[in-house]
């Protein structure tokens, strides 16, 4: 059990508070968190918990048409205010429940960098960067490097889409049992062009693979192409996608799920289904 | 740490230490009405607070996070005792049953309605998709806030009545608020967790993390030096008295298979030690200082692995008969294993566990080959089914105490009659030295039939003299609690050409698990429920039920009849693929008919011979027809996605209204003073509207308003016998014990009418409301009680009713589904659903929906998504909400109708018949053939899921 709690009130504090403390760790919604540890399940060494309720994080801001997402903006909050992208919007309806939609945020769902965000394919999809601080200061890194190489030093303190979402088409799609289950896939993808051309696409996959990750190989194969069959986006995915059997579904079902959801998604993405 | 937060718009200062939940800081400042069901992990919302005027999961929320902040709980909304408009509401829908997760959801209704004052469909359905509810389904929760809704621009709205009932009654199928409605949606001190007095010990069961396995040697010395440690039971020092937890009426027809703890260890999960602690703490750090020494044994897990020559034997016990032994029992005995214990059996279930069979039982009527050699087509199928939990919202849980020489037992149970007799077995007592209270039930399902903890407590209460309260975690609702039965039915059907049925076979394999809880009657009524639905004179069964590793198995609302209904409702199906006729018109020509001679039911009696019955009541045609209508029978429906398939398909259905010749029941009323009546029923009220259905049969008989009759249930020292809830027999039997001691009673105010008016008896008339009219004079009940109750009267009036029947009254439906199969995914939506039943005369007409929408969509849930699953080892890998999913609002059908077809039961007190059981049966069936009609596949095995279906399509291998 976590046996104290800091309530800083300032990112200068924060930091500090997690560099004094190696058993600290940072504290947002705490859905997360507090799910893990009941009832005497202790999170690991984490003995120190930062809560980070009255950093100034809740801000949803465009400039230039960069949209600034900041960390403790809860993932309802994402589906309510003016000026999140439509598609980050639509994956976090998708989010289910209520209840928790109302605490957590959305630094707390990508920190914990797991297999079940649905969020997360979609902000790599949006070509997000994050805004982290540590002992070293404030940067920006691309959220794919964030994800596949996590410093769990730094805290998030926002997400920033560059300018162009607005013209890129896009497809989200997420598979569970039930509505409120975690996604056994989800995806996000964007792209410019058309079924004649496609343009820089990003395919982003989570729930078969361990994060949130890029098909990169697949984005090189589809860019300046036309879109090719859906027997081929799948064949491509199958071959791209490593996954694992769990109690969720075989491994080779949840390649056949990526594979189709990709490919499906591609053609809804670019208004050629059928 | 010190922390400020506003409750309820009341400021406080409070000591909490920080890690904590805060559900657990706020319980301790009065909010009882937060409860646990899923152990914090943020799925079942039954701790739903406002945290600054959002809906949030107090489970998820640590004790720190309260600082600084506003928390509303549903005691916001108390108004003394009026209730709110949403609780209200609540219960004019008729949504609260068990209760135990309506304070949250009242919470989400007025989150709902503060964000929007005219919700749509979906705004409730997202608002309320954190609220896990078992019992109803969710449908009518819209109804609720709808009507709360336009409540709150109206007051005076008066909602829509559901369809009434029995014209010629005044209370009997109308729609009246639950009686114990309002504690229930205020949130009042009701469930076993709310009796708990301060100071009470907690008792912690340390449990197998082996499948198989023998305690070589278990040391508890270092574990009792732990401060606050009051007892350690072990098998080493626990009463060497065998019995069966199943909850059944005297003789059980389920062995006596087991120990409070044995030396024999037979699932994961299994009871190595029971420690009773003055706190958690110290029951945790005991449980971490005993040492268990355990021969392994290789699990057994499976119906194929139990049934293997060779196989590892669950019981090779010493076996046991109180009548009937078999020839060659003694020699028998001689390869018992004595670490295994015994096995008693009242009498021979035809077991044989050195085979590891815990029972089998067979019986045909006609020439079943002949009948087969008749047919112009034969089908031979195959059907499986998964292990399921009923995941009611309130784990098993009990308070066990002294009350001087006599231990109380305040108990969540269907059977506190049956509860007492077992426990005093164990305790070596009377039965007058025990007091059963069945408090309000979070959901019993008939899981709570089965008494799977409540006689360790006892027995250590009684032993030690402290009060003791025991509660499942969610894990231990899994592992160690009641499950549906694993199931193998091979189906054999002849027809000829015209779909004329001429022979129908089921042989079925059950999977019992570790004990043999229901081994016999569970497997059994998978074709007793099944069978009569059809009219053929040619019918053969063979059941085997076989013992294992897996999680014990039980009791479960259906009862086995949900398997059976699944795989003989699918073969039909198949059937009429197969002779190239209409599903509907096949099942209409063999279908069971009023007054057809049920001869199967001579093979199907419960562990006794049976009797052949004519088949009373049937709303089967209308159901059928009305069903057809609803979903537009034989039109094909276009997604237009290619990729998405529409398909229909449907069930007919049947269950029983308890058990004749066995079941009992009992009731007692009083005429009080003033002329109102104090109601005494042996009948356990789940959540169901028991209380609620013999409060009216008495007001009725009794010509009183409702609110005349006050009703205490299912006390052992003060109701009389009443064999439990289950086998649906609530209405059809508790409701008759009502029933006739009110008309006892009614004769007994007639006859004192007649000596205070000097009127002769028989022109004398109980008359509506609350009177005795004669020809000369009236005189109202509170004038009789006061006669009677004059020192020179004939004491107070109050009378028995004994409630018993040799007749089924079978309650009938036909389900239908429209279900879209995407055949890229895999994927099935419950597009549309239509359950029609036939209750006879529903007594609570809003209670009896609630019943159908919940036992529908229990089993959509079981048919899609849930399922116990293992490691070879015999774990359970997904004993937890996380990982087994059972269906929220979000998952209900986006057609979702139940209705009630009016058929009076010429048997069943006021033409009832029962509810609760039948709607389980219908879902499987009619989903898997809406699947074959939608994409041409037939899945046989549930759950249909998304990578089953794919895999049926062939598109992954």
């Amino acid at each position: 059990m976590i046996q104290e709690f800091h309530h800083p009130t300032s990112i200068a504090e924060a930091v500090r508070l997690r560099q004094a403390s190696p058993a600290s760790l940072y504290f947002a919604g705490g859905t997360e968190i507090n799910s893990i540890t009941w009832p005497s399940r202790p999170v690991g060494e984490f003995v120190t918990a930062i809560l980070l309720d009255r950093l100034p994080l809740g801000d949803v801001t465009t400039a230039d048409g960069a949209v600034t997402i900041g960390a403790n903006v809860t993932i309802q909050e994402l589906v309510d205010r003016p000026g999140v992208p439509p598609m980050l919007a639509t994956a976090a309806s998708q989010f289910s429940s209520r209840s928790v939609r109302h605490m957590g945020t959305v630094g707390g769902n990508i920190a914990s960098n797991g297999s079940c965000s649905n969020l997360a394919p979609v902000l790599l999809a949006l070509d997000a960067s994050v805004e982290l601080a540590d002992a070293a200061g404030q940067r920006f890194v691309p959220l794919v490097d964030y994800l596949e190489h996590q410093d769990r030093e730094a805290l998030i303190l926002a997400f920033r889409i560059p300018n162009g979402w607005q013209s890129r088409r896009w497809a989200v799609q997420k598979h569970c049992r039930t509505a409120i289950d975690v996604p056994i896939v989800a995806i996000g993808l964007t792209c410019g062009g058309n079924a004649q051309r496609i343009e820089q696409p990003i395919i982003a996959l989570n729930g078969a693979v361990p994060h949130a990750t890029r098909l990169t190989a697949l984005e090189q194969r589809l860019h300046g192409q036309p879109l090719p069959s859906r027997d081929e986006v799948d064949d491509l995915v199958r071959q791209l996608v490593q996954s694992a059997d769990d109690l969720r579904g075989s491994a080779a079902f949840k390649r056949h799920l990526a594979a189709v959801m990709i490919s499906d998604g591609l053609r809804e993405a670019l208004d050629a289904k059928g | 740490m010190k922390i400020r937060v506003q409750i309820n718009g009341v400021p406080r200062q409070l000591d909490v230490e920080p890690g904590e939940r805060a559900t657990a800081v706020l319980r301790r400042q009065g909010a009882l009405v937060l409860r646990d069901g899923c152990n914090g992990e943020g799925i079942c919302g039954i701790c739903s607070i406002h945290y600054d005027g959002k809906l949030v999961n107090s489970c998820l929320l640590s004790a720190a996070q309260l600082d600084g902040h506003s928390i509303v709980t549903v005691d916001h909304y108390r108004r003394q005792r009026t209730l709110s408009i949403v609780q209200a509401s609540l219960l004019d829908a008729g949504v609260s049953q068990c209760g135990y997760c309506t304070p949250a959801m009242v919470m989400a209704i007025e989150d709902v309605l503060s964000r929007s004052p005219t919700p749509t469909k979906a705004e409730v359905r997202d608002g309320l998709s954190g609220v896990f509810c078992r019992c109803t389904g969710y449908e009518q929760y819209y109804t609720a806030v709808e009507t709360a809704s336009r409540r709150l621009a109206d007051p005076d709205y008066v909602p829509p009545k559901v369809q009434e009932f029995a014209q010629d009654l005044r209370l009997v199928g109308k729609q009246r608020r639950k009686v114990d409605g309002p504690k229930l949606v205020r949130g009042d001190k009701a469930y076993v967790e709310d009796m708990v007095e301060p100071g009470s010990c907690i008792l912690k069961m340390v449990r197998s993390p082996h499948a198989h396995a023998y305690i070589r040697q278990i040391d508890t010395t270092e574990a009792e030096k732990v401060p606050g440690v009051v007892y350690i039971l072990t098998h080493k020092n626990c009463p060497d008295v065998y019995y069966n937890q199943a909850g059944q009426g005297f003789p059980e027809p389920s062995p006596y298979d087991r120990k409070l703890i044995s030396e024999k260890v037979r699932h994961v999960g299994d009871r190595v030690a029971a420690i009773v602690a003055e706190t958690w703490e110290a029951a945790e750090e005991a449980a971490a200082k005993l040492v268990v020494d355990y021969e392994v044994l290789p699990p057994v897990m499976t119906i194929e692995q139990a049934a293997a020559p060779g196989a590892p034997l669950i019981h090779n016990s010493h076996l046991a008969y109180v009548v009937g032994a078999p020839e060659g029992l003694e020699e028998d005995n001689r390869l018992a294993d004595p670490r295994d214990g015994r096995v008693i059996y009242q009498f021979p279930i035809h077991a044989n566990p050195r085979k590891n069979i815990a029972a089998s039982v067979h019986g045909h009527i006609g020439d079943v080959d002949q009948g087969f050699r008749d047919a112009d087509v034969v089908i031979e199928r195959e059907y499986e089914s998964s292990q399921i939990q009923s995941t009611s919202t309130e784990t098993h849980v009990v308070y066990t105490k002294m009350d001087g020489d006599r231990l109380v037992i305040h108990a969540s149970t269907q059977v506190p009659f049956h509860l007492r007799r077992i426990v005093a077995a164990i305790l070596g007592t009377s039965e007058n030295n025990i007091r059963v209270i069945k408090e309000r039930v979070g959901g019993g399902y008939g899981a709570k039939q089965d008494i799977v903890l409540e006689e360790v407590p006892a027995y250590l209460t009684w032993i030690t003299g402290r009060s003791i309260y025991q509660r499942f975690t969610r894990e231990e609702q899994f592992i160690a609690c009641r499950t549906r039965h694993v199931m193998k039915i091979r189906v054999k059907l002849g027809a000829k050409r015209d779909g004329t049925l001429t022979a129908m076979y089921m042989d079925l394999q059950a999977n019992t698990g570790p004990y043999g809880s229901h081994c016999l009657t569970v497997p059994m009524n998978a074709c007793s429920k099944s069978l009569p639905l059809f009219l053929c004179d040619n019918i053969g069964f063979n059941v085997t039920t076989y013992y294992s590793n897996i999680a014990p198995t039980g009791a479960y609302q259906g009862y086995g009849a949900p398997k059976g209904s699944f795989a003989l409702q699918l073969a039909m199906a198949e059937l009429a693929e197969k002779l190239g006729v209409d599903h509907y018109a096949l099942v209409d020509k063999n279908r069971v008919r009023e007054g057809a001679m049920l001869e199967i039911l001579r093979c199907l009696g419960e562990g006794r011979e049976g009797k052949a019955e004519r088949a009373g009541s049937c709303g089967l045609g209308p159901a059928m027809e009305r069903g057809a209508e609803h979903i537009a029978w034989g039109k094909r429906e276009e997604s237009g996605d290619p990729d998405v398939k529409i398909g229909k398909g449907f069930a007919i259905i049947q269950q029983g209204s308890g058990l004749p010749g066995l079941d009992s029941a009992n009731a007692e009323i009083k005429l009080l003073s003033d002329g109102t009546f104090m109601l005494l029923s042996g009948g356990a009220d789940l959540g169901t509207g028991l209380d609620t259905v013999t409060s009216k049969f008495a007001a009725e008989a009794l010509c009183c308003e409702l609110k005349d009759v006050a009703v205490i249930s299912a006390d052992t020292d003060i109701t009389p016998f009443d064999c439990g809830a289950y086998a649906s027999k609530g209405t059809y039997f508790s409701g008759g014990a009502a029933l006739n001691a009110a008309n006892a009673l009614r004769e007994r105010i007639l006859d004192a009418a007649a000596q205070m008016t000097k009127q002769a008896r028989d022109t004398l008339e109980v008359v509506y409301p609350s009177k005795v009219v004669g020809p000369s004079k009236t005189v109202t009940f509170a004038e009789v009680a006061h006669f009677s109750e004059a020192g020179d009267g004939c004491g107070q009036l109050t009378a028995m009713g004994h409630y018993t029947s040799d007749k089924s009254s079978i309650p009938y439906g036909a389900h239908f589904a429209q279900v879209a199969v995407n055949t890229r995914t895999g994927k099935v939506t419950v597009q549309k659903f239509f359950a029609l039943q036939d209750a006879g005369t529903p007594v609570n007409p809003e209670l009896a929906l609630g019943q159908i929408y919940g036992g529908v969509l229990k089993t959509i849930g079981h048919s899609l998504w849930e399922e116990m699953i293992y490691d070879d080892t015999g774990r359970c890998l997904n004993p937890n909400f996380l990982d087994y999913k059972v269906p929220m609002i979000e998952d209900v059908p986006e057609t979702f109708v139940a209705e009630l077809i009016d058929i009076h039961d010429e048997h069943g007190p006021y033409g009832t018949k029962s509810i609760s059981e039948v709607a389980c049966n219908g879902a499987a069936p009619a989903i898997a053939s809406a699947i074959h009609d939608a994409v041409g596949v037939w899945m046989r095995s549930w759950p249909f899921s998304a990578e089953k279906v794919l895999r049926a399509l062939g598109s992954i291998r």
